[in-house]
This record gives C-alpha cells, structure tokens and sequence, in this order.
C-alpha cells in the first residue's frame, strides 16, 4: 500500500518569527502531491519541518501509523522518507558511484548496497557510463538523475522534492515530471514536491494544496483548482473567512 | 513625477537582473514594487539610491539627474530606504541608530526629532536599548524611523512586513498611512498581497528585470504575462 503523510496543525519558523500558522496536509493515499504558492509563503519551511529538518514548534507529522514529530532527519529516513534539496545536493567532487554510496550509508550490509547501486543502474545506465566521473563534470541533467538515483539508494517510500525543476533547462523540466510520474506509478511511491513550475507539476499531480502567507488557503484535486484564474486568485487574494476549501483541508 | 527612473540596465556578469526598468513615482503615493524571486526588485532599489550604478539609463529625483551618485548624497536629497534585512547599527542603541543620519545636524533639533520618531512608532520605552535585543519586528520599525530622520518625500521599503508578527504589520500598515497623510511617498516591495492591496493606488509587476505589468491588483492578476511570470510557462 502506498505510503501516507498526514500533517496537521503544524507550525513552524526561524527565531521568533512564525512562518507557518497550523498548516495540515494529506497525501490521502495519492502518489503525486504538489504544494504551491508564491515566493515566501513558507514551502520551504513546510518541506524542512516535513523532513526533520527544522524542529516543529507544534502539530505533528504522521507516516501512516508513525509519529515523525521532531524525529531528527536521520530516523526520518530511516522511517523511509527521503529528502531531496533545492538543486539535488550532490557532492560535485565526489564521483557517481560514491554519490551514490553516500545515499545507503545507512546500510551496513554490503551486499544489500551492492544490489541497489545495481537497480539505480538499471534504471538510470548513464549513470553507470559516468561511474568513475567526479559528479561535478555531469551536465544539469544527469546531475539531477543522480540526485534522485542517489535518493532511491535507500529505497524510501516517501520523496519529498523541493523544487526539482529550479535551475534546469526548459527542456529537462517536463522530463523531471515525468521521471516523477514513473516512480510513483513503478516503484509504488509518495511524492510530495514543492513547485515554481506551476502548469507541469499539475500535470503530474494527483493533489495539491495551495500556501498563501504561511496558511493552506485551498487542498484538493488540481482539477477542483478549475483554470488559472483560480490559482491567481489564491495566489494574490486576500484569506477569505470561512473558505470553503480551508474548511477541507482542516478536515 | 517625484521619481522618474528610465530604462535602468544592470548587468552582473552575464546575468542581467535589471533591464530597460521604468518606474514613476507621484508625489505622495504609494507604488507597490512585486514579483517573483529573482525578478530584479532589490536590485532596482539598489540603483535608484545609489548603492549601484546602472550600466544603462538614467534616475530623476525631484527633477535632478541622481544617476550614478553615491547613495549619502541622494539620500540627503530626500530619499530615504530599508532593507531586506534590517541594516542596523546593532551595537548602538535605538536612539542612537536614529542619531546616526542626522549627525551632522543642530544638535537639539536633532534629539528632538529622534524623539518625536520614537513617540510615531511607540519605541520610547526601547530608546537606551542596543539595536540588536529588538524583535525583528521592531528592528525593521527602528530601520523605518531611522530612514525619517532626515525627512524624505520617497521611502523605498523592501519587504517590510516579512517575518513581522501579525499585529505589527498592522501598526507597520497604519504607520505608513499617516505618514503618507504627510505627504510622503512609498515604493514597497512586498509579498504579503493583502498589504499590496490596503496600501498602493499602482502596482507594478517585475520580471526578469522589467516591468511586465502595471495597474490595480485586479488587473495585473489577469494580465496573461502576470500569469505566465507566477505560474511558469
């Protein structure tokens, strides 16, 4: 079955600063969620407190029966969710191969990394050519690939992606989303994403939730978002009291 | 046109964050500067107080060409800014901070005017306190009183109410109304849509280093290239 996170209620900032007022968020059973919004509206902050990151200051984080709450980054992996930084976070001199052990140092049995070094092959045979090469001297694309090869090192159930497609060429965008798309039909995996690229991560997604200022202001299908003139709305709107899809998304 | 900035090019190394930007400001308005990440806001404010020079094009204040002056000398002029991350003397105390622009002024009128700032946006009882045990809320107020201090006609704010707490953004808001009443003019980078709204008569949409947009949030909001700026193509 496939993996769901349930957030509720969480809150979470910088200092004093409060960045995200009781944020809830459900991935329902569905393989593709994208969270969107304009610039400073706490995507980030929301991934990072996901992720163990940033210690949430209240609410809680759930992985189907497990609570995640203010679990350190490395027990959250090991619960099987795994994070993908803006830009991937690939260690540039570092060749393709370590990146790639660098993803399974969890793992002390060697023959277990041995095997899922070779299934990242299989799935990703550029990065098998490249082996030996300092990851660094890949192009943007292959870079990525070895980002997200390097994430499935430990076979997570949950991704959690932010901003896949920043810094790519336009192109290799819409092949991101649809590398995305394959992993969670193929591999039976969550995907939670934060995406600029607002038209193709809907493309892909099975929901979406909609942060404005810090606060879920819509949850639900991308085609409930019904057109752009919608999103903008959201996006440039001021909270309504008592929208209907912020009752939704609390209940 | 109190402000009157034309066709302001900028270019860092190969990339080009400001290009061919107009902005007008009238007197006493409020201008409201927004975009995505990246767009070239900051780096506009830069040009126009001075901290860069343009590569290209040229800035009126008060019907002066300010282009390419350095930034004390367009300041005294009667343009005062803050920053991103409030930039202040964070050892020295509030009322020191507001000293610090004024120095050179008659010494009584100058303490009498720091505390009259200090009474506008209710930062008396702080007044011996370093800059720095300030909430970032009040920094980002102190930053706003110290940048009065010489009396400006335009105030370019930029993000003045990120990371401030609800309730202050509400003074922040109100503050800025009065001091409009008196005459001054704002151009305030902002994302915080609901202040874009209760504040400007413009707004002024940047993206990839001009303006691709200008008008009420009503209109820019359906302007396609407003949606193709936010949404991505």
């Amino acid at each position: 079955m496939r993996a769901r996170l349930l957030v509720e209620g969480l809150r979470a900032g910088y200092g004093a600063v409060e960045v995200l007022h009781g944020v809830s968020l459900d991935t329902a059973g569905e393989a593709v969620t994208v969270v969107l919004g304009p610039n400073g509206s706490g995507k980030s902050t929301l991934l990072k407190a996901v992720v163990g990151v940033l210690p949430p200051w209240a609410g809680s984080v759930r992985l189907d029966g497990t609570d995640l709450t203010g679990l350190p980054p490395h027990r959250i992996v090991r619960q099987g969710v795994t994070t993908l930084p803006q830009g991937g976070g690939i260690f540039p001199r570092l060749t393709v191969e370590e990146n790639l052990l660098m993803g399974a140092y969890l793992l002390e049995d060697g023959e277990e990394v041995r095997t899922r070094l070779q299934e990242v092959f299989a799935r990703f045979p550029i990065l098998e050519e490249r082996r030996p090469q300092a990851a660094g001297a890949l192009s943007g694309g292959q870079q990525m690939l070895l980002a997200v090869g390097r994430a499935l090192m430990t076979r997570p159930r949950v991704m959690v992606l932010d901003e896949p497609s920043a810094g790519l060429a336009p192109r290799l965008v819409g092949e991101v989303f649809d590398l995305i798309r394959r992993l969670a039909e193929e591999e039976g995996m969550t995907f939670l994403l934060v995406e600029q690229s607002v038209r193709q991560a809907l493309r892909v997604a099975d929901r979406c939730a909609v942060l404005v200022q810090g606060e879920v202001r819509f949850a639900g299908s991308p085609s409930a978002l019904s057109g752009e003139g919608r999103l903008m709305d959201l996006y440039f709107g001021r909270r309504p009291p008592g929208d209907p899809d912020v009752r939704e998304s609390a209940s | 046109m109190l402000l009157d900035a034309r066709g302001l090019t900028r270019t860092f190394g190969g990339l080009t964050a400001v290009a061919g930007m107009d902005l007008a400001v009238p007197p006493g308005s409020i201008v409201g500067l927004i975009g995505p990440n990246g767009s070239g806001k900051t780096t506009l404010f830069n040009l126009v107080s001075g901290l860069l020079r343009p590569d290209r094009g040229r800035v009126l204040f008060k019907k002066h060409d300010v282009t390419g002056l350095s930034p004390h000398r367009i300041a005294r002029m009667g343009l005062g800014r803050t920053f991103q991350i409030p930039a202040l003397f964070r050892k020295m105390t509030v009322q020191e901070n507001l000293w610090v622009p004024a120095i050179d002024e008659p010494w009584e009128a100058m303490r009498r005017r720091a505390a009259e700032w200090l009474e506008f946006f209710r930062l008396m009882p702080l007044r011996d306190e370093p800059a720095e045990v300030l909430s970032g809320g009040q920094q980002k107020v102190l930053e706003l009183a110290r940048a009065l201090m010489r009396d400006p006609d335009l105030l370019l704010l930029d993000e003045c109410t990120a990371g401030v707490q609800p309730a202050m953004v509400v003074e922040l808001l109100e503050a800025i109304r009065r001091l409009r009443e008196r005459g001054k003019a704002f151009v305030i980078i902002e994302h915080n849509m609901d202040v874009i709204q209760d504040l400007c008569e413009q707004i002024v949409v940047m993206h990839e280093g001009h303006a691709i947009a200008r008008g009420d949030l009503g209109a820019v909001k359906r302007d396609a290239a407003v949606v193709e700026a936010y949404l991505g193509r």
